[in-house]
């Protein structure tokens, strides 16, 4: 069955490849029924894992798949959005090529979860790296190059782990390590390098904003929701099943990466501010939010953990919805550029509810699956008694209003465009994604304990304790969070104000075009002031935005590059040079061997 | 039953008859080539099943070892046999349609002559016969490159011979060296008496039979023809040199420095730092490179590097590994030099630039070719990927470490330049089908089948690996094939 679940996606995408050929309606319909059975299969393999194994390769490496509460977690999740997406790819018309490589790349993310050796894990590591590149690097050959080559630097690392692992273990299970001395911290930096750039945690994020923006509108969801979970799968299981041990016993490892989760958070929530693409502004969003993850994952404590887990989950819910609405209104609009778009509310009202809730989620404000997870991580800082660093993820969720509020001012509100006066709701398929997306998205954060009873379970198989819950209810060491009378309370007022609004309020109905300007209409000048919507903060901010690291790593390969272009001349093309060379081989081997050929 | 020599004997007869059949009609000349060729891959395939029950031993001359030439043909000959013979019955079928300067018949002459000499090379057991067919092989690639007689094909022509003459003369040093010594020139023969030679001696031979030896099998600072000669010859000539050319000098240098010489350390580890700074100074150059044929060029001279340096690590493992990759080779490069011949005939030039789209313009082509680069970067599931792992479990199974890592980085800056072309290649949209005609694809659908069957069944080839490196470790069996028991 496991194998079924991963290989669905690989003979869908090859099925799919053939009929969207000729038609693509059929095509879309046969992926989505090829990636829908994965989620049928998972869904009630909750209880208990099991484990299989088959020997694909009949050489001295197997592949073996088991499938743990972590993975089926992950998978789920994972399932969901791919399903998802494809909604919204038949609405983009999307060929057949992306089918492929986007079931492919879903398969490969399956195969991660589900895998139960190292080199199985590598295996499909890599597929879900290539082929989700394969998606977009047909249009923006840059990105996706990039994205590439981060990936690989990370994949090839966790190859030299994997590699450290066997030599010293002469296993290539995934088990909890314990021994080989000295190098463990080594063999960890290496190992959770490729998780590390997959979750887009800094330093190593540089390639997430052009590659998120860059995917097609409809990958981008699954790819930010879901690809970069294999990160945290990886980051969780490092942490507290293979290194456990050495996790354990030395906590400033643990301090040090809750700091840089932190600071990731922090920052890319600082660059999301000033970000005019609306793709890289959620991208930016969808980097901070991952660095919420790492924060929780290194402090270590129970409900940090739950609280990092939730927000995972959370954050596959409310980015990729986001990343939908903006999928869905780049159908109609053509462009992601928050300057050129303005006033759509009344012409994609449902994109508008959608993205609403959205940057409530994201923003982190109950009743929605995004705050529980914050709360936890909240709690747990605080009872973990570090000050600093819970004044850096309090600044963090500061920046996370600002850019959700710039998100839907410039979209959704203000005056609108002359060329989107005929804008229509995006097509049904695009919608479907955003309706069922609602659904989690309340549902968890009303009812957070239902989350929570899986992850209690995950948490019991590496030994911790689990969070104290009940299903609207969840209680830490300083207080409780009742999601549902939370949820009842705001609607209630929501209500009430609603209400009052409706009857003591005079306002008087106007058009979008003359509410700026108090009845003139000023044609051709733009009233939609978003173009230097944070520009203080920009101004504030100067000094320390130069400081980016991706210019290190673009000087890093600018060298290599240059290296090449220097090496290249080696092959002058000159064969007295090369007469020369073989010759000065030759004395050099004979300088060598001195010691021996003296006779 | 078919004797391998027949596969040497018959393709220089012909060749040699080549104007006669050219004089009858000039058309016949690709068919009686392609006959030939056909032949060749018949006694490879019937020499492969006789080797897997033992190995086989031809005299000549009806004069048992060591005083008359023999050939043996081990597992590893049958493996290499088979291997060139299937590829060169590959690039006939591809000749068939192809567009080629006259006199045609000289360009199928010379090579038949290289595929003899190359056939030569690796069933050899004799000294002097294996600098015979050295030269051979050489001497007609030496014309096939400059065949086109562009400035492009001369100069890469001119280069090749003049490196190429160095270095065979310095192999005959070092074959001379060796006879004054122990006074035999067939190899199982000096094997057994290796240890009649002094110190000095055995290690100036070994630098002879490296650096000479090293032109062919492209390791640095040798290979410096390589991108002039790749670029300027005829695209079939090209995948020619890069798989079955180079794979005959590096299968005479192994030969030579395991069998012959017996692996030292200290030779071994030359080998293995050898061919990492030639596999990293290649994949450096290649980086920059604009036109795509100069790069896989330079790509080809790097995984030449890593073949090396998986032998020079010397373990029975890594043996294994480094046939393997040395397989992979052949085909992937098979695949990129074919299937760019045919972008080629679509474009004018080579250059990145030019080929823009065209794999939209040619679909099945693109899609050989980025099978043939994934493989060979070694994405899961092609065949490239499970020689490169097996490759680097046995670097690690030694414990080296840094050479590890440098392998790596080699892999990802590989990684780059090949996607990048890739990507270059389905930029765009408006561009016409125009596929090719069938029979010009149906060699290069070949080594992808067989790319994609190797990358879901590698266990398939494990026995043969096996046994070749089996062959190349155990000394003492090779030199017992040969002077002891085997029966003729």
């Amino acid at each position: 069955m496991t194998f079924w679940v991963i290989a669905s996606y690989f003979l869908g995408g090859i099925v799919a490849y053939v009929l969207a050929r000729p038609s693509r309606k059929i095509g879309a319909f046969v992926a989505l029924l090829f990636s829908i059975y994965p989620l049928y299969a998972l869904i009630p393999a909750l209880d208990g894992g099991f484990y299989l194994r088959f020997t694909v390769i009949p050489y001295y490496l197997h592949l073996s798949f088991r499938l743990t509460l972590l993975g089926w977690f992950f998978a789920l999740i994972a399932a969901t959005l791919y399903s998802l997406s494809l909604f919204s790819a038949y609405s983009e018309k999307r060929d057949s090529f992306f089918l492929l490589s986007s079931m492919f790349s879903a398969g490969g993310l399956m195969g991660v979860f589900l895998a139960a050796d190292y080199l199985t894990l590598f295996i499909f590591f890599e597929i879900m790296a290539f082929f989700s590149a394969f998606t977009f690097i047909r249009e923006h050959r840059r990105s996706a190059l990039k994205y590439i080559i981060y990936s690989l630097v990370g994949s090839y690392a966790f190859l030299a782990a994997l590699l450290v692992i066997n030599r010293s273990t002469g296993s290539l299970e995934i088990t909890p390590l314990s021994g080989f001395g000295g190098s463990v911290p080594a063999v960890m930096s290496l190992f959770i390098l490729a998780f590390w750039v997959k979750s887009a945690v800094m330093p190593f994020h540089p390639w997430a904003p052009s590659a998120y923006a860059d995917s097609p509108h409809s990958y981008t969801p699954f790819f930010s929701g879901a690809l970069s979970k294999s990160g945290v799968y990886g980051l969780v299981l490092a942490f507290f099943y293979i290194f456990a041990g050495f996790f354990k016993s030395h906590h400033a490892f643990g301090y040090i990466f809750a700091w840089i989760g932190a600071l990731t958070a922090l920052f890319a929530g600082i660059y999301a501010l000033l970000q005019d693409d609306a793709k890289k502004l959620l991208a930016y969003s969808s980097i901070s939010q991952l660095g919420y993850v790492a924060f929780g994952l290194g402090l270590g404590t129970s409900l940090s953990i739950t609280g990092s887990l939730f927000v995972a989950l959370g954050h596959a819910v409310f980015e990729s919805l986001l990343f939908f609405v903006i999928a869905a209104v780049y159908i109609r609009t053509g462009t992601t550029m928050l300057t050129e778009m303005g006033g759509l509310i009344k012409k994609m009202p449902i994109s508008f509810i959608a993205l609403l809730f959205g940057i409530i989620a994201a923003a982190g404000i109950p009743p929605t699956v995004g705050f529980p997870g914050k709360w936890m991580l909240y709690e747990a800082v605080l009872e973990k008694g570090y000050p600093l660093l819970a004044g850096a993820i309090f600044a963090a969720s500061i920046t996370a209003f600002l850019y959700c509020y710039r998100l839907i001012y410039s979209i959704f509100l203000g005056p609108l465009k002359k060329e989107f006066r005929d804008v229509r709701e995006a097509p049904f398929p695009a919608l479907v994604p955003l309706l069922l997306l609602l659904i989690p998205l309340l549902f968890f954060g009303l009812f957070p304990g239902y989350v929570v009873d899986v992850t209690d379970s995950i948490l019991r198989e590496f030994g911790y304790l689990g969070v104290p819950h009940t299903p609207a209810k969840l209680l830490s060491g300083l207080g409780t969070f009742n999601g549902l009378a939370v949820g009842i309370t705001m609607g209630a007022a929501f209500v009430i104000a609603f209400l009052v609004h409706a009857v003591f309020s005079r306002s008087r109905k106007v058009s979008e075009l003359n509410n700026y300007t108090a009845g003139e209409v000023a044609e051709g000048v733009s009233m939609h002031y978003v173009a230097d919507f944070y520009k203080f903060i920009e101004r504030e901010l100067h000094g320390f935005l130069k400081l980016r690291v991706e210019a290190l790593f673009n000087w890093i390969a600018e060298g290599i590059g240059g290296l090449g272009e220097v090496l290249r001349r080696v092959y002058a093309g000159d064969i007295q040079a090369y007469l020369v060379y073989l010759i000065l081989f030759l004395g050099f081997l004979f300088t060598l061997y001195r010691g021996v050929l003296r006779w | 039953m078919v004797s391998p020599i027949l596969a040497i004997v018959i393709p220089l007869a012909i060749a040699f008859l080549m104007p006669f059949f050219s004089a009858l009609s000039r058309k016949s000349v690709k068919w009686v080539f392609l006959a030939v060729i056909a032949f060749n891959f018949y006694a490879a395939i019937m020499t492969f099943l006789r080797v897997l029950s033992g190995p086989i031993l031809v005299v000549t001359a009806g004069i048992k070892p060591p005083f008359a030439i023999n050939l043996l043909i081990g597992p590893l000959g049958g493996l290499l046999f088979l291997l060139f013979e299937g590829v060169a019955f590959l690039y006939a079928i591809f000749l068939l349609k192809a567009e080629i300067k006259e006199p045609v018949h000289r360009f199928f002459m010379l090579f038949l002559l290289n595929v003899a000499g190359a056939t030569g090379m690796i069933l050899t057991g004799d000294l002097f016969n294996l600098f015979v067919f050295l030269e051979i092989t050489g001497i007609s690639a030496y014309g096939l490159v400059g065949f086109k007689r562009d400035k492009k094909g001369l100069e890469g022509g001119v280069k090749y011979l003049i490196l190429g003459s160095v270095g065979s003369t310095l192999f005959l040093l070092g074959v001379a060296l060796l006879y004054s010594q122990v006074g035999t020139l067939n190899m199982a023969d000096i094997a057994g008496r290796i240890w009649m030679l002094k110190k000095p001696t055995l290690y100036a031979a070994f630098i002879m039979f490296l650096v000479g030896l090293g032109v062919e099998a492209e390791l640095f600072p040798m290979n410096a023809w390589v991108p002039d000669a790749y670029e300027g010859a005829h695209d079939t000539v090209t995948a020619i040199l890069s798989t079955v050319l180079s794979k005959a000098g590096l299968y005479a240098l192994i030969r030579v420095v395991f069998t012959v010489l017996s692996p030292q350390k200290a030779f071994l580890d030359l080998l293995l730092w050898a061919g990492l700074i030639t596999l990293l100074l290649a994949e450096l150059s290649a980086l920059r490179q604009k036109n795509v044929k100069r790069m896989i060029a330079y790509s080809s001279v790097g995984q030449m590097g890593l073949v090396v340096f998986a032998f020079g690590m010397g373990s029975l493992f890594a043996l294994q590994a480094a046939l393997f990759q040395a397989v992979n080779h052949v085909l992937s490069k098979g695949v990129l030099f074919l299937s760019l011949a045919i972008m080629g005939k679509k474009r004018e030039g080579l250059e990145l630039e030019n080929l823009r789209g065209i794999g939209r313009e040619l679909p099945v082509t693109g899609l050989l070719f980025s099978i043939g680069a994934l493989s060979l970067l070694g994405l899961p599931f092609l065949s490239g990927f499970w020689s490169k792992i097996s490759l680097l479990l046995s670097t690690a199974d030694l414990k080296l470490w840094v050479p590890l890592g440098l392998v790596l980085l080699a892999s990802i800056i590989e990684a780059f330049y090949y996607l990048r072309t890739i990507g270059v290649f389905y930029t765009g949209t408006d561009f016409r089908f125009r596929e090719t005609a069938f029979i010009r694809l149906l060699p290069v659908l070949v080594l992808v089948f067989v790319i994609l069957y190797l990358g879901f069944r590698p266990g398939v080839l494990a026995p043969y690996l096996k046994g070749a490196a089996k062959e190349l470790v155990d000394r003492s069996g090779y030199i017992g094939w040969v002077i002891g028991g085997l029966k003729p």
